[in-house]
């Protein structure tokens, strides 16, 4: 398996610290021109702390398997980190929809279900997933 | 009664109501059916009571499509056939198998589960098994062992029950010797179809030895019961009168040969929780009549299959050990971090036996040149799958997952290449859909009753005569429609 050189994981840690901090950031993505991201006016407040909402869902020792999934699926499927972000804004919006990490865990548990449910599910080199999960094992990766 | 067609002497024409060939699970069973009848039987096997190599060695031939067996292999010739060597397993085909469905081109039966379902009683006794129950709410209760859920609605639950098994040759032989209106002839094999001069009638079967007696048999109906390969390598064989075979006007002898693909280990599904899945292990239940060894499998709800255009398929599981590398890039154990909470550390391998679609081009043919010691054409077989069998198994595989995913079970893995399923085809050893049964002449060799469209008193036996081969084993199926031909012979000449 390809892994991502050291350059652009730190981007992609910067990547997700934006997405924690709620702050602008300009990312130097892999193979990518730069792309700039701006938090928007209408943002909820007290945003989800991703990386807290991250080891808590996946724990310690599952965030580097998290990693390796989400690394596998951006680059199988040659995604940009920042094409791999935008690709998990349904799972942002559900999580960003929480009040707290709490209730963010609970939410994306019964996502994960719906979405086997609904068919929406992911190849991730034959493991059948569904779309949430493989969108937090991205912004894992990213992270 | 039992005799040696090496006894005959050389040139005698034997005669009889009946004249079957092949003694296995379908010709045993309609000799027996006819036995009571007052008609007189002639079966015809080409080998002993026990294993025969030079009579074994009549069955090679070449492989040109899939070729993980060989011709000779899951087949046997001696009397009771393959029942010498099957597992037992027994469940009856679904009543959408027999019915039309618009995505399968060439399904259809010409008869319905209805018209068949007396038979498979009868046949459900032949194969020493009590009860013919296969619902699964029946079984679940007489197991006490609980089966999936299935939030989604999509999974469903069936059962195979267990036949000791019945080794045809061994459990009816002494019937068979004691009936003095059926006369056995072993070592006897069927070298070619004599048709009448009009082509529509068969006057003897013409038969010999290994040994050299050459005898023939003349008889009011004549029924082959050669098993899958045999049957169309006989009709097609038989070409002195009609060269494309005997049978054969719609050209589909010999085509749309049809397997039940198995595969091994394909999908392995990572537990998320402690659950019982006793019910899928090999287990004895008591039903009203008896004791029987049953098995849970999965299979996906025929409303599914309907709308997502698949084909059948049944999944027995496994607990097994898998090694890192085993399920590729991602390992079963990075996969288990996704499972929040995991409570089981157990992994389990799915085996599914899966439906073919009838494909005219999966085909025995003869191969020229290459005869066997009796002077008959070996034959060739070119199986092949139709791609989108094997897309169809992909997506079949990953609504399992979905479904197992849905109810908080786990994950599920299927060896993929690209959107179809990648693993090593292996056979069940069933032979289906050569002499297939069509409503209409132009598209099968035999009708709903098993007789050719083409010539009147001569019938096929046995899985040949699948017009598709649903998911379910043959063996118990191929009793049944021998059980309905043996009623309508009686009928027909009683």
């Amino acid at each position: 398996m390809n892994r991502v050189t050291t350059t652009c994981r730190l981007a992609r840690r910067s990547f997700l610290g934006w997405v924690s901090a709620s702050l602008p950031l300009t990312l130097a993505a892999c193979n990518d021109e730069p792309v700039v991201f701006t938090k928007p006016d209408d943002a909820p407040p007290g945003a989800i702390d991703y990386a807290e909402l991250l080891l808590q869902y996946f724990g310690e020792d599952g965030l580097r398997d998290a990693e390796v999934i989400g690394n596998y699926y951006a680059q199988f499927n040659q995604l940009s980190s920042t094409e791999a972000f935008e690709a998990t804004a349904h799972t942002r919006a559900a999580i960003d929809a929480s009040e707290d990490v709490a209730h963010a865990l609970t939410d994306l548990d019964a996502l994960v279900l719906e979405d086997f449910l609904e068919l929406r599910l992911i190849d991730v080199a034959g493991w059948t997933l569904s779309s949430a999960e493989v969108d937090l094992c991205v912004l894992a990766w990213l992270g | 009664m039992l005799l040696d067609a090496n006894d005959l002497p050389t040139g005698e024409t034997l005669t009889a109501d009946v004249c079957i060939a092949g003694a296995g699970a379908a010709g045993i069973t309609l000799a027996l059916a006819l036995r009571d009848a007052g008609l007189e039987v002639i079966l015809l096997e080409s080998g002993d009571f026990e294993d025969d190599a030079n009579s074994q060695a009549l069955y090679r031939g070449s492989m040109s499509g899939i070729d993980t067996w060989q011709l000779d292999d899951h087949r046997w010739r001696l009397f009771g056939g393959s029942t010498s060597r099957w597992a037992g397993w027994c469940r009856p085909m679904q009543p959408y198998d027999f019915e039309r469905r618009s995505y399968i081109e060439k399904s259809g039966w010409p008869i319905t589960y209805a018209e068949l379902e007396p038979f498979y009683e009868l046949a459900q006794t032949r194969v020493e098994l009590a009860d013919f129950i296969y619902d699964i709410d029946t079984i679940q209760a007489a197991s006490g062992r609980p089966v999936l859920e299935s939030p989604g609605g999509r999974l469903r639950t069936e059962i195979f029950q267990y036949s000791p098994p019945t080794r045809f040759g061994v459990k009816y032989r002494a019937d068979l010797d004691a009936a003095e209106n059926v006369r056995v002839y072993l070592h006897a094999n069927v070298r070619n179809v004599d048709l009448t001069s009009s082509h529509d009638e068969v006057r003897r079967f013409e038969c010999v030895t290994l040994q050299g007696v050459r005898f023939n048999v003349e008889a009011r109906a004549f029924v082959l019961a050669l098993g899958g390969i045999e049957n169309a390598r006989l009709l097609l064989a038989s070409n002195g009168q009609v060269p494309a075979g005997v049978a054969n006007s719609s050209d589909s002898v010999g085509r749309y040969f049809m397997e039940h693909p198995h595969y091994s280990g394909v999908s392995i599904w990572v537990l998320s929780r402690p659950m019982d899945l006793s019910f899928y292990e090999f287990h004895d239940i008591d039903l009203p009549h008896g004791r029987v060894r049953v098995q849970g499998v999965l299979a996906l709800e025929p409303d599914v299959l309907e709308s997502e255009g698949l084909l059948d398929f049944t999944a027995s599981i496994s607990e097994t050990v898998v090694e890192p590398g085993e399920t590729g890039p991602i390992d079963a154990e990075q996969v288990r971090s996704l499972l929040r909470r995991a409570e089981d550390e157990r992994v389990y391998s799915l085996y599914v036996r899966a439906e073919q679609r009838p494909f005219r081009d999966s085909r025995i043919t003869l191969r020229t040149g290459d005869v066997d010691s009796l002077g008959m054409p070996r034959v060739d077989l070119n199986w092949q799958l139709h791609p989108d069998d094997t897309r169809g198994m992909r997506r079949a595989l990953e609504l399992v997952g979905a479904e197992l995913g849905a109810a908080g079970f786990g994950r599920l893995w299927t060896s993929t290449k690209g959107d179809e399923v990648s693993w090593l085809t292996n056979p069940g050893g069933h032979h289906m859909g050569t002499v297939r049964m069509s409503e209409d002449p132009s598209e099968g060799a035999v009708d709903g009753d098993c007789r050719c469209h083409d010539v009147a008193n001569l019938y096929v036996a046995g899985s040949a005569v699948f017009t598709t081969g649903a998911a379910a084993n043959p063996t118990l199926t191929i009793v049944a429609l021998a059980e309905r031909l043996g009623q309508h012979l009686r009928e027909e000449l009683g």
